[in-house]
């Protein structure tokens, strides 16, 4: 296992290191001079010229990218051209709030889509099945921005249960915290959920009829242990996979909901960068979203293996 | 020499064109779909025609309206005609959603196919590039390319097109790799056929089916990915209109009159849906034909 694992994580440098070329390029694709175009049209040219510096954009190409990799590699992403802050200050000081975020939605979803899903495949084309799918359909196509919208219209504004934006800090008041983002969740883990359903209800489906269930069936255990014991287990590594394959969307579904609801994330930091082209706090925000999930592709291959040994024994 | 553009006999059944037709029609859900999207795209086209109001006719004394006989589904915050505003809208985002994934179709199905048929080095770093790309989450990606080019309806359509190149290179060198062994290419080859000319006639067409479910897929996709970076003010720009840029200054008046925010997210909703469900039902058609 220790072997498997050191295996994967050396196959992610090489992957990690286009990353870091990828997002370093950005600061190429902006149109024309990036240090006049980011400095505004008003900028003296010695403004320009300390953009241009502070950028490192007078140095030879390759020589930027080393500059930029080897402070990555010291955790040094740069310094924020309007704030003049530590990049990684400004990310690091936001991220508790969108990982708030992203858990709570990733708890609903995966807690949602399992019981809906189950609830699917046990009923397997009744009723319950169809009006679940439909359910399903709806929630992938919904743009989360709407559902949002719909949930503060009819779940605060009309009714008063929940507050309509603003984060409360856990340190603050633990009430408060939840609170605020019961309905940023809820948007946010929709579309999660509805994918969810799809994937636990096909991976039910895939092995309820095996010969081991049948047999378990026939020797008289109770419908909840064979779901429980049986069933589970083996639908459940097609459902991880998707639920790691989703962790993506909602860090980026997280940039609109943070947006609507008001909360100080790392995804209103990326807009506000992005409206004043702060290219330092861009490329911070995405490279530090790319590790996040590359780290949970990685853990989502480890548990595969640890929960099923022929996916380690093809790495011997 | 004719011998070269016959077809050895275990040439796969290329994919009947017929065959999938009549099972396509069997996608009861798929075909509604399908008229869905035709009817919305040919009254797009014709927006100027059968839209009741000049979308862009001020009446600040009516704004924000409810429903009547004379404004269908109300009037917006200048008091302009929102049922001719989604229809010109309509147009905006449904072209977005086409050329975005036209793009990503574009530049990714050369990459995908090159690097399915040749294998080695070139696969190697053609699939180092996909998965680093693949590791950027889609919407933050195209963000922080609306980033680097600025903001703009087309840059977002570049934007969202660049999400899409390396899931087509991965579809399409995944199709590649499972007939790249076959007997009816390897003939072609001893042949003497070049490469260029395998991958054109014979490698391609056998491809499509499933290049062209994901296409699909991306449509609705982009078109979600297009009305989030509106919706942000990243993408169509004022007087421009899309469902998405509709949606973003909906929601600045919500509590105002919330039904202006109701229409164009029912738009997004319907037509992702839609085309979501022609995928779905393309795939299930195709499918069929491929497990030979």
């Amino acid at each position: 296992m220790i072997w498997y694992a050191a295996k994967r994580v050396a196959l992610l440098v090489p992957v990690l290191l286009v990353v870091s070329m990828a997002t370093f390029a950005m600061i190429l694709a902006v149109p024309g001079d990036p240090a006049s175009r980011i400095a505004g049209p008003n900028a003296t040219p010695d403004q320009v010229d300390r953009i241009r510096e502070q950028l490192g954009l007078d140095q030879a190409l390759p020589l930027q990218y080393l500059d930029w990799l080897g402070g990555l590699l010291t955790g040094d992403l740069g310094n924020s051209l309007l704030s003049l802050r530590p990049v990684s200050d400004m990310v690091l000081e936001r991220l508790p709030v969108t990982i708030s975020l992203s858990v709570t939605a990733l708890l609903f979803g995966t807690v949602l889509g399992i019981v809906l899903g189950a609830i699917a495949a046990l009923n397997h084309g009744k009723a319950a099945d169809r009006a679940v799918m439909l359910f399903s359909s709806l929630g992938i196509a919904t743009p989360n921005y709407w559902l949002a919208l719909l949930l503060i219209l009819f779940c605060s504004l009309k009714t008063g249960w929940f507050p309509t934006s603003q984060y409360v800090p856990f340190g603050e008041s633990p009430s408060g915290w939840a609170e605020h983002l019961v309905l940023p969740g809820l948007a946010l883990g929709a579309a999660f959920a509805a994918e969810t359903t799809r994937q636990v209800r096909s991976a039910i489906l895939e092995v309820k009829d095996l010969p081991y269930v049948t047999t378990a069936r026939s020797q008289g255990i109770r419908p909840s242990a064979l779901v429980g014991k049986y069933i589970a287990k083996n639908a459940a590594v097609p459902v991880i996979t998707v639920i790691g394959l989703q962790f993506t969307r909602i860090l980026g579904g997280a940039v609109l909901i943070e947006q609507i609801f008001s909360l100080p994330g790392i995804g209103t930091l990326m807009v506000t960068a992005v409206l004043s082209q702060d290219i330092p706090v861009v490329q911070g925000v995405i490279f530090g979203a790319v590790c996040v999930t590359v780290l949970v592709n990685l853990l989502v291959d480890l548990s595969y293996a640890a929960i099923n040994p022929k996916v380690r024994s093809q790495w011997r | 020499m004719a011998l070269t553009e016959t077809r050895p006999d275990d040439a796969p059944a290329a994919p009947t064109t017929r065959g999938f037709v009549a099972r396509f029609r069997r996608e009861r859900l798929a075909m509604v779909a399908l008229g869905y999207i035709v009817l919305i795209t040919v009254v797009s086209l014709l927006a100027p025609l059968v839209s009741p109001a000049d979308p862009n006719a001020q009446d600040l004394k009516n704004a924000m309206a409810d429903p009547t006989w004379q404004h269908l589904l109300g009037t917006d915050q200048l008091g302009r005609d929102v049922l001719s505003r989604i229809i010109h809208a309509a147009r905006l985002s449904l072209m977005a959603a086409g050329i975005a994934t036209g793009l990503g179709v574009v530049i990714g199905l050369p990459f995908g196919l090159v690097a399915g048929y040749l294998g080695g080095i070139v696969d190697r770093v053609v699939t180092l590039v996909t998965d680093a790309l693949m590791g950027f989450p889609p919407i933050l990606l195209a963000i922080g390319v609306v980033g680097a080019l600025g903001p703009g309806l087309v840059n977002a359509m570049i934007a969202v097109g660049v999400v899409f190149v390396p899931r087509t290179v991965r579809v399409a060198r995944g199709a590649v790799l499972a007939i790249r062994n076959e007997t009816f290419l390897e003939a072609s080859r001893s042949i003497g056929t070049p490469t260029s000319r395998i991958l054109r006639t014979h490698v391609l067409p056998n491809i499509l089916p499933p290049v062209i479910v994901q296409a699909s897929l991306m449509v609705g996709f982009a078109m979600l990915a297009e009305a989030s970076l509106s919706f942000l003010g990243l993408g169509a720009q004022p007087p421009q209109a899309s469902w998405g840029s509709m949606l973003g200054s909906a929601a600045r008046d919500l509590s105002r009159q919330p039904l202006l925010m109701v229409w164009p997210g029912l738009a997004i909703a319907l037509t992702v849906l839609a085309f979501n469900v022609l995928g779905d039902g393309l795939r299930d058609s195709f499918g069929k034909e491929q497990r030979r």
